[in-house]
C-alpha cells in the first residue's frame, strides 16, 4: 500500500523535526549565570566581554567583569571581600559565591564536567 | 492513520526520555552558607522535593544554630544543661562519638574557642594567648553528659556542632527528598556534597577544589549515589594578622588552627554525619596519622588527602586528574 500525499508529508515534517531536535547545537556555549537570593537574574556568555554591576541581598554590590573567556569579581562593596580575592572562572560548574550580597556566580554549558565540588 | 498513530507514539517516547533527564536546581541560603540543590525527575516531582527540602533546612538551621539565641544547642549553652529534642540528643551522640573515634581529634565543645577567635561573628582576631589557655581548660567531649534527650556540659564550655551539622543536614535533604518522590538527585551544602539514587547517564561527577586555587579542580570523583564527599581545607576560611595566615580549623589540642601537613582532606562515606566529622579530624591529625586512622576504619570511608607535594587516594575511589596520584595502601 502506497502512503497518501498527506502521510508523506506528515511523515517528512516529522522526520525533519526529529533531525533538527537531535543536531541541534546541544551546547549553547559557556555563560556565567548570576543569582541573587536563589533567583537567576541573568546570564552572559563567556565570549562577549561584559562589565556589569550587580545589586545584591542587604544593599551589597559587585562589578562583574567577563572578559577571555572568563568571569571574575573586579569590585565588591561587601565586608570580607571572599569573592573579589577569587580567581576568575570559566569551568561549567565553577562558582564564585558574595555570601552577604547572596550574590552567586556560576558557569553554565552543557559541558558541565562536573555535578557538584566538594571544598 | 496507524503509521501516523506510531509515529506520534515514538515521538511521544523520545520526548519522555528527554523529560526522564530534566533537572531542577535551586540555591538556597542557610547555615551561615550557600547551598544548590539539583533534583532530576519531572517538574511536578523535583519542585515539591526542593520545597521540602528548604523546610527541611530552615527547620534544621533553626534547631542547630550556634549563633541563634532560640536553637536548642543555645539553650545548653546558656544554661549548661538542658532538654533537646530526640533529634538533637541523637546528633549530640554522634558527635561525641565521632570525638571518642578519632581521640578527640574532632571536638564539639570548642565553641567558646571559636567565639574567641571571631569566626561566628566574621571578626576574626588573634584572641590573647591567655584567655585561650582559659577557654581551652574548660573544653573537652569528655565533659559533656547525655542522657537521652537531656544534656549537660562542663562550665565554661559551649557546644558547637558546625563541625557535622551540614554532613547532618545533607543527609536529612536527601531523605526529605526521597520521601518527597525524587530518587535521583545531588546537593551541595557549600561544598558538602551528597548524592541520591543513581544520575541519569553515568555515575554522579564531584570535583574536589584545587587547594592552591591554580587549577580549576584537584580532580574528579566518579560517585554513586547514596554518598556523601565532605571536604576540610585551610583555604576555605582565614584571615591575615600581622603578616600571619590563620583558618579556620582549630586543633582541640592547642586552641588555636591545626598546623597540619595537609591542604586539604575529603571523606567519601555512606555516612554524611561521619564524614563532616572526619574530615575536620583527619585534617587536625596531618599526614601519618590520618593514613594509619583509615588503615584501621577502612570499612567507614575512603579519602583524598592533598599535601604541598601530591594527592593521595584511597584504592577503592575512581578519580580523575591531571595530577600525580598516589594510591594509599592498607597497612597490613
Amino acid at each position: 500500500m502506497r502512503p497518501r500525499r498527506w502521510e508523506a508529508v506528515i511523515l517528512g515534517v516529522v522526520i525533519l523535526a526529529l533531525l533538527i531536535w537531535a543536531l541541534w547545537p546541544g551546547d549553547p556555549g559557556a555563560a556565567v549565570s548570576v543569582s541573587v537570593n536563589g533567583q537567576v537574574t541573568e546570564v552572559y556568555p563567556l565570549d562577549q566581554p561584559t562589565i556589569v554591576s550587580i545589586d545584591g541581598y542587604g544593599g551589597f554590590l559587585l562589578t562583574l567583569v567577563v572578559s577571555d573567556g572568563s568571569a571574575h569579581v573586579e569590585y565588591a562593596s561587601c565586608p570580607d571581600l571572599i569573592c573579589q580575592h577569587h580567581r576568575p572562572i570559566s569551568s561549567a560548574g565553577e562558582q564564585i559565591v558574595c555570601l552577604p550580597a547572596r550574590i552567586v556566580l556560576t558557569v553554565t554549558g552543557k559541558e558541565a564536567g562536573v555535578d557538584a565540588v566538594t571544598r | 492513520m496507524k503509521r501516523i498513530a506510531a509515529l506520534l507514539l515514538l515521538f511521544a517516547t523520545l520526548a519522555g526520555c528527554g523529560a526522564q533527564n530534566e533537572s531542577e536546581t535551586r540555591t538556597v541560603f542557610a547555615m551561615d552558607t550557600v547551598m544548590t540543590l539539583t533534583a532530576y525527575g519531572a517538574p511536578s516531582a523535583t519542585g515539591s522535593a526542593l520545597d521540602a527540602a528548604e523546610a527541611e533546612l530552615s527547620r534544621l538551621d533553626r534547631l542547630l544554630s550556634v549563633t541563634d539565641s532560640g536553637s536548642e544547642i543555645s539553650a545548653v549553652n546558656r544554661s549548661g544543661s538542658a532538654a533537646v529534642s530526640e533529634e538533637t540528643g541523637a546528633l549530640i551522640a554522634s558527635a561525641l562519638e565521632a570525638s571518642r573515634l578519632t581521640a578527640g581529634a574532632y571536638d564539639p565543645t570548642l565553641g567558646r574557642i571559636s567565639e574567641a577567635w571571631g569566626f561566628h561573628a566574621d571578626t576574626q582576631h588573634v584572641p590573647d594567648p591567655g584567655l585561650l589557655a582559659d577557654l581551652l581548660s574548660a573544653c573537652g567531649y569528655e565533659r559533656v553528659a547525655l542522657d537521652g534527650a537531656s544534656v549537660e556540659i562542663g562550665d565554661g564550655m559551649a557546644l558547637d556542632l558546625g563541625g557535622i551539622a551540614k554532613g547532618y543536614a545533607a543527609e536529612r535533604v536527601l531523605s526529605v527528598m526521597g520521601d518527597a518522590g525524587v530518587d535521583s538527585a545531588v546537593i551541595s551544602l557549600g561544598g558538602n556534597v551528597g548524592t541520591l539514587g543513581q544520575k541519569p547517564g553515568g555515575p554522579w561527577r564531584v570535583a574536589i577544589e584545587d587547594p592552591d586555587r591554580g587549577d580549576e579542580y584537584a580532580g574528579i570523583l566518579a560517585l554513586p549515589g547514596g554518598m556523601y564527599a565532605i571536604t576540610s581545607g585551610a583555604y576555605e576560611r582565614f584571615f591575615e594578622e600581622d603578616g600571619r595566615i590563620y583558618h579556620h580549623i582549630l586543633d582541640p589540642k592547642t586552641g588555636f588552627p591545626a598546623e597540619s601537613d595537609l591542604q586539604s582532606v575529603t571523606i567519601v562515606s555512606s555516612d554524611g554525619t561521619l564524614a563532616d566529622a572526619l574530615s575536620t579530624a583527619l585534617f587536625v591529625m596531618g599526614f601519618d596519622a590520618a593514613v594509619e586512622f583509615w588503615s584501621n576504619h577502612s570499612d567507614l570511608f575512603q579519602m583524598v588527602l592533598i599535601t604541598a607535594d601530591g594527592m593521595y587516594v584511597t584504592p577503592e575511589l575512581e578519580i580523575e586528574s591531571g595530577r600525580d596520584v598516589t594510591v594509599l595502601e592498607a597497612a597490613p
